[in-house]
């Protein structure tokens, strides 16, 4: 008897449990939704509910590719149809005809960690920024436009910049003022906060020390002169204030409801608000959220066609294609590349990129390791293992869309003159296949001023790396170009999980690192990095010459000077060879043909929706 | 009784005690730290993140903090996510796993029983050979080939079920075929054992001698006698199952919590790890506990208290 | 072989059991022949592997037959032939004509089953009553047995009873449908002294009452004087002497129930004197040897032993032999001095 009564209650509670797990399902389960006040936005959402709710219930297996299959299946084309109708009323009520595209975009997209624009560590949350938040200016694939600011003035001493706001609302309706943006660089500034790109905001006077921990904010030169008009002052001349807004966006945020919520701010869809193009009406933490359009947008009337931006965080490369093919989505943000082939090959539109990042591998002057310090820090070693390589062939092994690369600066930048820069100021380096007599050369009179007789006497050294797809075997392979070319064989790869590994290269224990680093706004930027106290350099090297040529650059106010010095650093760095570019990652989107205008940031950051059209 | 359950939940809650502190001093024990990312950044920058964090105080002080919170339940934010508390995150993602795990449980258990059962009565026959093939393959292939397989085949190819999410009951017979498939392999292949050990006993021959029928023995003396040793075993797959498969959520795209742990590890990211361990030790010291309490009332012969 | 004109309640002809192991054919039973009348009680003795035990799970057919094969021989009861009916038809024999009590009480009860439950299996599968009838049929046999407070047993568990209590239980579950036949194997070899007396007193006293007839299979002595009427003494597959009680006892006929005789401990005898044992082991039964089974330790061995086997002589009216010592053309042995002055027990105690 008490057997019956214990299996009964264990059915019980497994049925009961079963029956609560139905509200773990996706479209249910929305701890962050709200209500938006748009009817058609509404309108817009109810549909694609209502077609998965009907889909669930009616319990049907066969997942239809797109919401038209679902209305014509029977008892559901009443609904759907109300719903079209209300949506369809209210759209010709708000704008023009959009007879063509869908209201609907769905793409396979990178995660999002969080929607607080000061703590964000991540590139991705960024470009989702883009299409939720708007600044003063907003970048575009060539250049910049005005955003909320309407217009602008340099004063002739090239220091001032005015801007000047257009009527504008947050999502809960208030005004977004000229103090929303003061508070939003306090924010940035903010000594203890660390903002991400707080070091391009030191060309605002008086930030570099507030930054720092040294100054006042009130000695920082980003001012509300009334709620319409920002004024921010710059120290150099040079600095194109402008070009740096649109890298790094620094976007205007409202302090009450900061305070209201401290930490948590930006931690689901209700506790954000949105300036831009689109409000996230739903988010589910490493899963998908949906962006819906903010019809009050001052663009929005003529732009930003698509209505709700539905971005599925999809964690397996496989599925992610699976799923395109099906239908099921429209676009992808970067697929890996062993996929490349296969979807070209099935009509999809990919659209290879490389990112502005370099992969390169650094030297250290100063490692613990005592034997091969002497090793490394000779120029001629360093070149030597420079030229061996043969970048283009790892590249390639390592991931088809990666392409090898043998210099600092990378090829967005332009100059005055639209020209490349890369063009117009070329160095001498290492051939993209590497260079094998050269290497040898350069090895032998390492050896010869080393002591050496010959290379399988050089001490113990370790590549050092952290975990990534391609890291394993570009280490290897370059392990072994040393070793058959150069006949060196004691160098090993290790590799660490990233922390780990990063952790070492800060603490400077290590022989040789590879790690990858992005282009910053100017062509320079990278360059800054190598100086002495550098970002990117916890000690590794230190060079007089080089801390001079790049102090120099800082100061100049002409662009071609600048061009001109960028030039004789890189070269300097490239003859000292402590810094070896190896390749640049590339990426590919890939998007249905019934996408128009699909396009993301090649360098900084977002998501340029503006134009996009869905065709179906 | 009362008492066997006193003690039994006082070491319950030192073993937890233990676990948190070693998981603490484990994770604080790797090199590195959670904002030593892919982007880089400034030593200063990275300094001032830490100290935001608290990261750069001595490490028994912040031991202190944590168990201070800890007995408060409270877990903190997440490092990687900034301003989602620990205990928001595991509240949602982990009723996803643990309905995935409870759905594969319940495929798993009477499937594999049943298939354990056949194969024993079916002894030497086809059906037997072809259900012990089918065990070790279905515990040799790892998992990840296993939910590729099914994904491509149904619902790729032929489009009976969904590819990916977890938007309804559709959605989760593939995840939950997938997770069963290995579970399915090895209980029939204990259950199996299990039976013919049994076989082999008295009563079994007593029950024979009885004048009952093969079905009869089987199913009223045997069956009974060859789960009680499952039993035990059935406390910690319960664990597992609940914890989520990383690979079958991973492809699958179910928001699950199973992710969480390698990832929270992997970016060291302090207390979402400790409050993921903690939370699955709690899982794991009680259902133990629960396991021992049907052990004792199904098995005559073990009566827990005394 | 033994056969009478009126039919018996159980007839054995030629019996041959093998079994097929990896190593090759185990030959276990090797032509064996005995019968069974109403109300009586035979015993088969034999030392390990002699095969008593395989002959008698023949009869209910209780051995797997894949290892295990039936070569050759018959079974009838009541004038049925037994060996060609199903597994499915023998379950109507088992447990309602025929019932078994086997040697471990402790691991031949299910110990997650209660008592009663077990009890009651056979009778509602048998009787087809109901729940509560079988159980009062149950507690009436828990009574029958001699266990005391049957009412509480009927709900204990197994281990929670003692060896001789099991035992009571496993008798009680055997006659609880009113077998013809009772088969039992070593019933009280793991039992002591005392408990071993009990138990035989019981299954005499409800043979009594009952009708039921026995077979006891055994390989102590001891235990087949105070219960058997007949005895079929077993060696390596074969029976090699078989009489009544008193005829194997009093006139043992073959050098085999000589060595068995002589090996029974003496109470009178002296404490310095060593056990006597028969010296030797069984043949291997993968390959029984061409003469008599008993020859290589045999201390009477003829040439003829060696080359041929014996056939059955009869000793007298119903006591027969295997052995050429009984031919007429052998010279006069007699066995030796201990067999004849052992103290013999009592029929009954």
């Amino acid at each position: 008897m008490k057997k019956k009564l214990i299996s009964m209650i264990l059915a019980a509670s497994m049925s009961a449990s079963l029956l609560a797990g139905c509200s773990t399902f996706e479209s249910d389960n929305s701890s962050s939704k709200t209500k938006t006040t748009k009817a058609s936005t509404e309108a817009a959402e109810d549909d694609t509910e209502t077609s998965a709710a009907k889909e669930t219930e009616a319990a049907d297996a066969k997942e239809s590719a797109s919401e038209n299959e679902t209305a014509d299946a029977a008892g559901e084309t009443k609904d759907t149809a109300k719903a079209e109708t209300e949506e369809a009323e209210t759209k010709t009520e708000a704008e023009g005809s959009e007879a063509t595209g869908s209201g609907s975009f769905v793409w396979a997209c990178p995660s999002l960690i969080g929607m607080n624009p000061v703590k964000s560590n991540s590139n991705n949350d960024y470009d989702v920024y883009y299409l939720t938040q708007a600044g003063l200016v907003r970048p575009t694939e060539d250049g910049y436009e005005p955003d909320l600011a309407e217009r602008w003035e340099i004063s002739k001493d090239k220091l001032t910049y005015t801007f000047y706001l257009r009527d504008s609302k947050w999502s809960d309706g208030e005004p977004v003022k000229a103090d929303d943006f003061v508070y939003a660089f306090s924010q940035y500034l903010d000594p203890e906060l660390a903002w991400i790109n707080q070091s391009y905001l030191t060309y605002i006077e008086g930030a570099q020390a507030y930054a720092s921990g040294e100054g006042k904010w009130e000695d920082v030169a980003v001012k509300a002169k009334d709620d319409k008009t920002l004024e921010i002052k710059v120290t150099n001349p040079g600095t194109d204030l402008l070009t740096v807004l649109a890298f790094i966006t620094p976007y205007p945020l409202r302090q009450d409801k900061m305070e209201e919520y401290g930490d948590a701010y930006g931690s689901s869809v209700d506790k954000s608000l949105y300036s831009g193009p689109y409000t996230c009406t739903e988010w589910i933490l490493d899963s998908k959220y949906v962006l819906t359009k903010n019809d009050t947008y001052w663009d929005a009337k003529d732009n930003w066609q698509i209505q709700t931006i539905e971005g599925m965080e999809i964690a397996d490369d496989g599925t992610k294609v699976a799923m395109f093919e099906n239908g099921e989505i429209d676009a992808i943000y970067t697929i890996g590349g062993q996929y490349v082939d296969q979807m070209t090959e099935d009509g999809a539109a990919v659209t290879p990129f490389s990112s502005n990042g370099i992969e390169a591998m650094y030297f250290n002057e100063n490692t613990k390791n005592e034997a091969a310090k002497e090793v490394l820090s000779n120029a001629d070693f360093r070149k030597a293992l420079s030229y061996a390589l043969n970048r283009e062939g790892i590249a390639q092994a390592v991931n088809p869309l990666f392409h090898g690369y043998n210099r600092i600066t990378t090829e967005v930048y332009t100059d005055g003159n639209g020209k490349k820069v890369t063009d117009e100021y070329p160095v001498e380096c290492a051939p993209l296949a590497g260079d094998e007599e050269k290497a040898k050369e350069y090895l032998d009179k390492a050896l010869k001023a080393l002591g050496y007789a010959d290379a399988s006497e050089l001490p113990d050294m370790t590549l050092m790396s952290y975990e990534r797809d391609d890291h394993k075997l570009m280490g290897e392979m370059m392990v072994d170009a040393w070793k058959s070319i150069l006949g060196i064989t004691s160098i090993k790869y290790e590799q660490y999980p990233i922390n780990t590994a990063i952790g070492n290269f800060y603490a400077l224990s290590f022989d040789m690192f590879v790690i990858g680093t992005e282009g910053g706004v100017f062509p320079y930027s990278n360059a800054m990095n190598f100086k002495t106290g550098g970002d990117l350099n916890p000690g590794y090297w230190s060079n007089e010459k080089y801390d001079s040529l790049i102090a120099k650059i800082s100061e100049s106010t002409d662009a071609k000077e600048q061009n001109d010095i960028l030039n004789q650093a890189e070269q300097l760095i490239l003859d000292e060879g402590i810094y070896c570019p190896l390749y640049m990652q590339g990426q590919a989107t890939v998007a249905q043909d019934y996408v128009e205008n699909f396009s993301v940031a090649k360098k900084g950051y977002g998501y340029f929706f503006k134009d996009l059209k869905v065709n179906k | 009784m009362k008492k066997y359950i006193l003690q039994r939940v006082v070491i319950s809650l030192v073993t937890v005690w233990l676990i948190a502190t070693c998981s603490f001093f484990l994770i604080h024990a790797l090199p590195g730290d959670p904002f030593s990312t892919e982007r880089i950044m400034s030593v200063e920058t990275k300094e001032k993140m830490l100290a935001y964090y608290g990261l750069d105080r001595p490490i028994l002080e912040q031991y202190g903090t944590f168990m201070k919170n800890l007995l408060h339940g409270d877990f903190g934010y997440s490092l990687k996510n900034p301003g989602q508390s620990v205990n928001g995150i595991i509240a949602e993602k982990f009723p996803v796993s643990a309905m995935l795990g409870i759905m594969s449980w319940l495929v798993s258990l009477p499937l594999g029983l049943l298939f354990g059962i056949l194969a024993a009565r079916k002894h030497g026959t086809a059906v037997d050979y072809g259900l012990v093939a089918f065990s070790v393959l279905g515990v040799s292939v790892p998992v990840f080939i296993v939910a590729s397989l099914f994904q491509y085949l149904f619902a790729i190819k032929l489009g009976w079920f969904p590819v990916s999410r977890w938007r309804g009951w559709s959605y989760t017979v593939l995840p939950v075929l997938t997770l069963s498939f290995g579970s399915i392999a090895g209980r029939t292949r204990s259950m199996r054992t299990l039976m013919f050990e049994v076989m082999s006993e008295d009563y079994v021959k007593t029950a024979k001698a009885k004048g009952l029928s093969a079905r009869e023995i089987v199913w009223r003396h045997q069956i009974r006698n060859a789960i009680i040793p499952m039993i035990p075993t059935m406390g910690m797959e319960i664990v597992g199952i609940l914890m989520g498969s990383f690979v079958v959520e991973n492809i699958f795209s179910i928001p699950g919590i199973g992710a969480y742990f390698v990832t929270s590890v992997q970016s060291l990211d302090y207390s979402m790890t400790l409050g993921l361990t903690v939370f699955l030790g709690i899982f794991v010291v009680v259902a133990n506990f629960l396991v021992d309490l049907i052990y004792g009332l199904v098995d005559p012969r073990i009566r827990v208290a005394k | 072989m033994m056969s009478d004109k009126k039919g018996h309640l159980l007839e054995v002809e030629n019996l041959a059991v093998s079994f097929d192991t990896y190593a090759g054919e185990v030959q276990a039973v090797r032509g064996v022949g005995f019968h069974l009348d109403e109300g009586e009680t035979l015993a088969i003795v034999g030392e390990s592997g002699s095969g008593k035990s395989v002959s008698m799970k023949m009869v209910m057919q209780l051995l797997d037959m894949p290892p295990a094969r039936l070569k050759s021989g018959s079974v009838r009861y009541k004038g049925e032939e037994m060996t060609t009916k199903s597994d499915k038809e023998m379950e109507k024999y088992r447990g309602r004509e025929f019932s078994m009590i086997f040697q471990d009480s402790m691991t031949g009860l299910n110990p997650t089953m209660r008592i009663g439950r077990q009890l009651c299996e056979g009778i509602i599968k048998h009787q087809k009553v109901s729940r509560a009838q079988a159980e009062k049929t149950a507690i009436e046999m828990l009574t029958q047995v001699g266990l005391p407070n049957p009412a509480a047993i009927y709900k204990r568990y197994p281990h929670t009873l003692s060896g001789g209590q099991r035992q009571r239980v496993m008798i009680a579950m055997a006659i609880s449908c009113n077998p013809s036949i009772l088969f039992a194997d070593e019933p009280t070899t793991a039992l002591d002294v005392t408990m071993q007396a009990q138990i035989l007193k019981l299954m005499r006293d409800l043979q009594k009452k009952t009708g039921t007839a026995i077979i006891l299979v055994t390989h102590d002595l001891g235990v087949v004087a105070s219960m058997a009427d007949r005895i079929s003494v077993m060696y390596a597959g074969q029976i090699i002497e078989a009489g009544t009680a008193q005829q194997v006892f009093y006139n043992p006929s073959h050098p085999y129930t000589w060595g068995l005789l002589g090996a029974m401990p003496n109470m009178i005898q002296e404490v310095k004197e060593e056990l006597y044992s028969i010296p030797g082991t069984p043949p291997d039964l993968f390959a029984p040897p061409r003469g008599c089974a008993f020859a290589a330790r045999c201390e009477y061995c003829l040439e003829a032993c060696l080359k041929e086997e014996p056939g059955y002589y009869k000793c007298s009216d119903g006591h027969v032999s295997k052995c050429w010592l009984m031919d007429e053309r052998a010279s006069e042995v007699k066995p030796p001095e201990g067999v004849y002055t052992r103290p013999r027990k009592e029929a009954s105690v």
